[in-house]
């Protein structure tokens, strides 16, 4: 968002073309003024992501200067005891017992989202390919309603849903069935736990990406154009076959960014994760369905405690915390974007037909 | 292909009287929902010959064109009455499966519209995938419908590239090269050389006179001088019903039917 807002800004505007002399002097000083006023305007965003980042910078100074690399090398992430004399390091002040190592964290937030995405955008495309195939149009628009109206719950719902009965059913009744996998995949290796894990966590991140993803992607379905698909429909080839051959190269580069959509939505959810992940803050969890963190989720659930700390590092680790996870949304996000670039200049354009 | 050539060479020496050969269209309606769109219409085709479809912009045309290759089955909404029959078949009977008869019959839309695929594999999918050919004779396949439609030399060195950076002209030759790919008995063109410039368009018409050797030739055009070219029959549409079918000569020079003698004149249309 913030990046296309740049863009629009930097993005030099046609000069205006020379009129006639008597008018030409009130033409240009209007356009200038649009000119500046655009430009303002398409500062205004840049303004925005400097600011935070300038802020959030500052205020992670303090932890940063406290751990160094350990931040992100170190598995314990603790705010320690304010009930304690505090302890110095580095010329620094901090509460006993204070360490924060990150990896975890970062960890736990890549691979939530990860799975979450590699469930979700297989779900989502393969769902609505099928079903803008089989099912006739007015069902199509009632299922894109239930589609937004999914989209629309509160993520708060989704992790009591989560912690109370999804996860405590998976943990129950599938669950032991995946550990049958342990032979290939090592972390699906029991024990199972209670339903609060990474794997939990994951699954309902899925369900929350799924509407973002399968609502983008049925629009770049119904975006195809019929000509398209006609034309394999006109030398007998099976629906099945048009999707493939047609349908899917045409939708491609916007469903990947449909899944990038997706993925930064992962990567910040906090909520739900914070309700069904578990919490732990100490070390890596011992397989996928076990307790473990994300970055968004540890400064939810942590800020309250990093408050009462009167020598201020505790809230300056969380803004750490919330600068790398800032530098991860911004990293994928222009990463994505120049895949999207890569893959809309090379060969098969979306909608680039005569 | 040599065999096909002479399948249709022996054909040609047998056929051409025998009322099943070509597409015989028996009554034909075409409605969308509560409107009707194509009503009565019973005409020949006959094989091997190329017949204009003409008629004033809306008067069912393309609906006709596309009733041959069941185009409409698709379509919620369209309901097909009466029958079409190619070489004595009905293709709308009980068991008749699309996938076989838009293999015999090929069609040409208006606008090109390739496959978002490199330009071999748009000729060489539909093949594959009716397993006419393997994988390894694909190639050969290429070459030869790509040289047959005149194309070869000029995309020979870039047949993994996409086919939009071709120009309209040569997107729709890959079009009918496409389609010629499947050995089709019937071709099925709509305005197939409208958006094109002066020399696709004669070059397209000189591989049609070329094709009907061996195809039944249906092409709906809006240009007369076209249509009086290329065609050996007319048929004439009007409000979705026939108006005359004839041979060219005979619509261009002494048609039989007031409307279409205003037709052929500019005076409507
Ligand atoms: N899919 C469709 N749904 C509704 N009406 C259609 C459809 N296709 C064609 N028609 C209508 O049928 C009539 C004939 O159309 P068409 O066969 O395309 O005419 P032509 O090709 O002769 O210009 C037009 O009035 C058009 O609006
Ligand atoms: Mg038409």
């Amino acid at each position: 968002m913030l990046v296309r807002g740049r863009a629009r800004g930097i993005s030099p505007s046609p000069a205006p073309a020379g009129a006639t002399a008597g008018r030409e002097s009130v033409t240009r000083w209007g356009d200038r003024v649009t000119h500046a006023v655009a430009a303002v305007a398409g500062m205004v965003p840049l303004g925005a992501l400097a600011f935070i980042v300038i802020v959030m910078v500052v205020s992670a100074i303090p932890a940063i200067l406290f751990s160094g690399t350990g931040f992100f090398t170190g598995s314990v992430f603790s705010l320690g005891s304010v009930y304690a004399p505090p302890i110095h390091h580095h010329g620094l002040t901090a509460p006993f017992g204070a360490s924060y190592g990150a990896l975890p964290l970062i960890l736990g937030t890549f691979v939530t989202s990860l799975i979450a995405i590699g469930l979700a955008v297989p779900i989502s495309v393969g769902g609505v390919l099928m079903l803008s195939e089989w099912l006739p149009r007015r069902a199509q628009s009632f299922l894109s309603l239930f589609l937004e109206l999914l989209a629309g719950i509160p993520s708060v719902v989704f992790g009591i849903w989560g912690v109370y009965t999804f996860g405590p059913f998976m943990a129950a009744h599938v669950y032991p069935l995946l550990t049958g996998l342990g032979t290939v995949i090592p972390w699906l290796k029991g024990p199972v736990g209670a339903g609060q894990g990474l794997l939990t966590a994951s699954l309902v991140l899925a369900i929350m990406v799924v509407p973002i993803v399968a609502a983008t992607t049925r629009e770049l379905v119904r975006r195809v154009p019929t000509l398209a698909r006609e034309g394999a429909l006109a030398l007998g080839m099976t629906r099945h076959e048009t999707a493939k051959v047609v349908t899917i190269p045409y939708v491609r580069t916007g469903i990947l960014a449909a899944a990038l959509l997706g993925w930064g939505r992962a990567l910040g959810e906090t909520m739900a994760v914070l309700f069904i992940i578990g919490n732990v803050l100490n070390g890596y969890p011992q397989n996928l369905y076990l307790s473990a963190n994300t970055l968004s989720a540890t400064i939810a659930g942590t800020l309250d405690g990093a408050l009462t700390d009167s020598t201020g590092t505790d809230i300056s680790a969380l803004a750490e915390i919330g600068l790398v996870l800032l530098v991860i949304s911004l990293v994928t996000n222009f990463a994505g974007r120049l895949v999207i670039r890569r893959v809309s200049d090379q060969a098969l354009p979306v909608g680039r037909g005569v | 292909m040599s065999e096909a050539m002479g399948l249709a060479g022996t054909r040609a020496e047998s056929a051409e009287g025998t009322a099943t050969e070509g597409v015989s269209v028996r009554n034909l309606g075409v409605r969308y929902r509560d409107r009707v769109l194509l009503e009565g219409i019973s005409t020949e085709f006959r094989p091997r010959r190329v017949t204009a479809i003409v008629g004033p912009t809306g008067c069912g045309k393309t609906t006709l064109l596309r009733s041959i290759n069941r185009m409409h089955d698709q379509a919620p909404g369209m309901r097909v009455t009466g029958s079409v029959s190619i070489d004595g078949a009905d293709i709308y009977a009980p068991g008749v499966g699309v996938r076989g008869l838009r293999r015999r019959v090929g069609m040409l839309f208006q606008r090109p519209n390739p496959f978002p695929q490199s330009i071999a594999d748009n000729i060489s999918l539909a093949p594959r995938a009716h397993g006419l050919v393997s994988r390894r004779e694909a190639a050969h396949l290429v070459e030869e419908r790509l040289t047959e439609v005149g194309l070869w030399e000029a995309v020979r060195g870039r047949l993994n590239a996409s086919p939009f950076h071709l120009s309209g002209g040569q997107q729709q030759l890959l079009c009918l090269a496409r389609a010629l790919a499947l050995s089709p008995d019937v071709l099925l063109l709509d305005e197939p050389t409208s958006s094109l410039d002066p020399a696709t368009t004669e070059h397209i018409e000189r591989l049609i006179t070329q094709l009907s050797e061996r195809v039944t030739i249906l092409i709906v055009t809006h240009n007369l001088a076209q249509a009086a070219r290329i065609s050996d029959d007319v048929l004439f549409l009007m409000a979705g019903r026939v108006v005359e079918a004839a041979s060219s000569r005979t619509f261009f020079n002494d048609p039989g039917d007031e409307r279409s003698r205003a037709y052929v004149s500019g005076r409507i249309g």
